[in-house]
């Protein structure tokens, strides 16, 4: 009981800075050291969040926003899951790839956004493919390095047991790449968010992006600040979500341990 | 009645200038405790992971009664001196590990891992993490995983090189004990003078440069200590200083010749 109190108040530390932030900051509203027009207190954009929420405004936004950074995320996540095992497993495909890989990789992908709109115009396709390739690159990376990682040692030792290709992957090498891969996985959701709001500040006609553009046409300077506020928000819970899965697969691993 | 023959022995690795090591005969039988020794480069562990078959000879042949092996196999288990134990498995598992492969079933295993704990006198540890525990502990777990698929031959790469000198003079009892009681044929390598008179029935003595037999040395030290014998009383024994100084001089004289 005492244990559980105490890893709820260990994660409710964490929240305590930002809540005295949103305290300070009502406050310098309300004794009008912050001007509205700068930054609207955070009650009235908790009453912006409330007219957006009772519209189905904000939740259709947020449904179509995390519809796309997620399905981005899948595709990019498994061409650079994929990409990275065949590179970590055969010398080959290394040798054939890599350096292809490593000079787009140098590329901001986001510099790609002009031409991605010529591409695809400001449709699903455009948001997608760029996510895509954000997401690519750390779990690609990470995979790889995960791979190329695995103790040489417990190879052999699976050999030493006759352990078939296979076995060998699914017994040896994807456990012992398996931290680093998550390492890439955590990395890969922040990129994820960030590359979907910059391309949907600059082409979109729907999701929080656009709610934000919107808003700024406007000057509905609340709705832009509860859009910051709520990307703010689903990184913290995308990130929460994929260290939780990291705990429950990473539990023989002593840096997860709840010492 | 197993037979671990290492007949004419040599391996040639890729771009070396000579062999690691040339025309090298062994020969373990199940009973037998073989311990090879030498300086550095004489090639003791080229031919432990040859009897493996981790390495393939590049002269001579390595068989297993009469038959040549040409891949591992459950028959020889190895321990190496880094314990790779699988730290994402439990203790429990990875001492079950061989009978996973198998596809023996889940309480089966488990019966399995109670006892061969108990061997290594490690009882109830089974759901512990790998990193929770010692050198001395992670050494002795890999010796159970070794001996799950009941093997004729157990091949140890140093397995006590990296233990502090109490820790090992615990674990060569507990070798002993689990040779005495299991049967099996015993390679294993080691820069230990004593520990190589006190555990072995014979000691192969090798010369680096390229790698070879220089002397091979019968040694009954380890069956006096399965008779009943303490440690203490066969240290103090003048022929084991005897012999250790016997055993000194041939390794110096190949280190010479």
């Amino acid at each position: 009981m005492s244990r559980a109190l105490q890893s709820i108040g260990r994660s409710a530390i964490g929240w305590l800075l930002p809540a005295l932030l949103l305290v300070g900051w009502e406050i310098a509203s309300r004794a009008g050291v912050i001007s509205a027009n700068v930054l609207p207190a955070p009650s009235a954009v908790g009453a912006a969040f409330w007219k957006l929420l009772l519209s189905g405004e904000l939740l259709e936004n947020i449904r179509i926003s995390t519809l796309r950074a997620l399905s981005g995320f899948v595709v990019g996540g498994a061409i650079g899951f994929g990409l990275g095992l065949a590179n970590g497993l055969s010398a080959l495909s290394r040798g054939l790839t890599d350096t292809t890989i490593q000079m787009i990789r140098n590329i901001p992908h986001l510099a790609l956004i002009p031409l991605v709109i010529l591409w695809f115009g400001i449709d699903e396709e455009a948001k997608l493919f760029l996510v895509a390739l954000g997401v690519f690159f750390p779990i690609y990376i990470n995979t790889l390095l995960g791979i190329q990682g695995v103790d040489p040692q417990l190879v052999e030792m699976g050999r030493i047991y006759g352990m078939s290709r296979s076995q060998l992957f699914t017994r040896v090498i994807l456990p012992g790449a398996l931290p680093s891969i998550f390492v890439g996985l955590r990395y890969a959701l922040g990129i994820m968010w960030l590359t979907l709001i910059v391309a949907e500040t600059i082409s979109a006609s729907s999701g929080l992006g656009y709610m934000a553009m919107q808003a700024r046409e406007f000057l509905l300077i609340d709705v832009v600040v509860l859009s910051i506020l709520i990307y703010a928000l689903l990184g913290k819970l995308a990130d929460a979500l994929a260290r939780s899965l990291e705990r429950l697969s990473l539990q023989w691993h002593p840096a997860f341990q709840n010492v | 009645m197993a037979h671990l023959f290492l007949d004419h022995v040599s391996v040639h690795y890729d771009g070396q200038a000579q062999p690691a090591v040339t025309q090298t005969s062994i020969s373990v039988r199940s009973g037998d405790f073989v311990v090879l020794v030498g300086r550095s480069g004489c090639g003791k562990t080229t031919l432990l992971n040859a009897a493996a078959g981790l390495v393939p000879p590049t002269g001579g042949t390595v068989t297993v009664d009469g038959k040549t092996i040409t891949a591992p196999g459950a028959d020889r288990a190895v321990v190496f001196q880094n314990d790779a134990l699988f730290p994402w498995l439990n203790v429990r598992d990875n001492v079950s590990f061989a009978l996973t492969l198998r596809g023996v079933p889940l309480r089966e295993r488990d019966a399995a891992a109670v006892r061969l704990l108990e061997r290594v006198k490690l009882d109830g540890i089974g759901g512990k993490a790998i990193w929770e525990l010692s050198g001395g502990m992670r050494q002795r777990i890999g010796l159970a995983r070794a001996l799950a698929a009941e093997p004729d031959f157990l091949l140890m790469d140093e397995p006590l090189g990296a233990l502090d000198a109490l820790t090992r003079e615990r674990m060569q009892t507990l070798l002993l004990d689990i040779w005495a009681a299991n049967a099996v044929g015993v390679l294993m390598v080691t820069h230990g003078i004593d520990e190589a008179l006190l555990l072995a029935t014979r000691i192969v003595v090798l010369a680096p440069g390229p790698g070879r037999v220089v002397r091979e040395i019968e040694a009954g030290f380890g069956r006096r200590y399965a008779g009943g014998e303490p440690v203490r009383s066969i240290k103090a024994d003048p022929a084991f200083n005897q012999a250790r100084a016997e055993l000194e001089d041939s390794i110096l004289e190949g280190e010479a010749a």
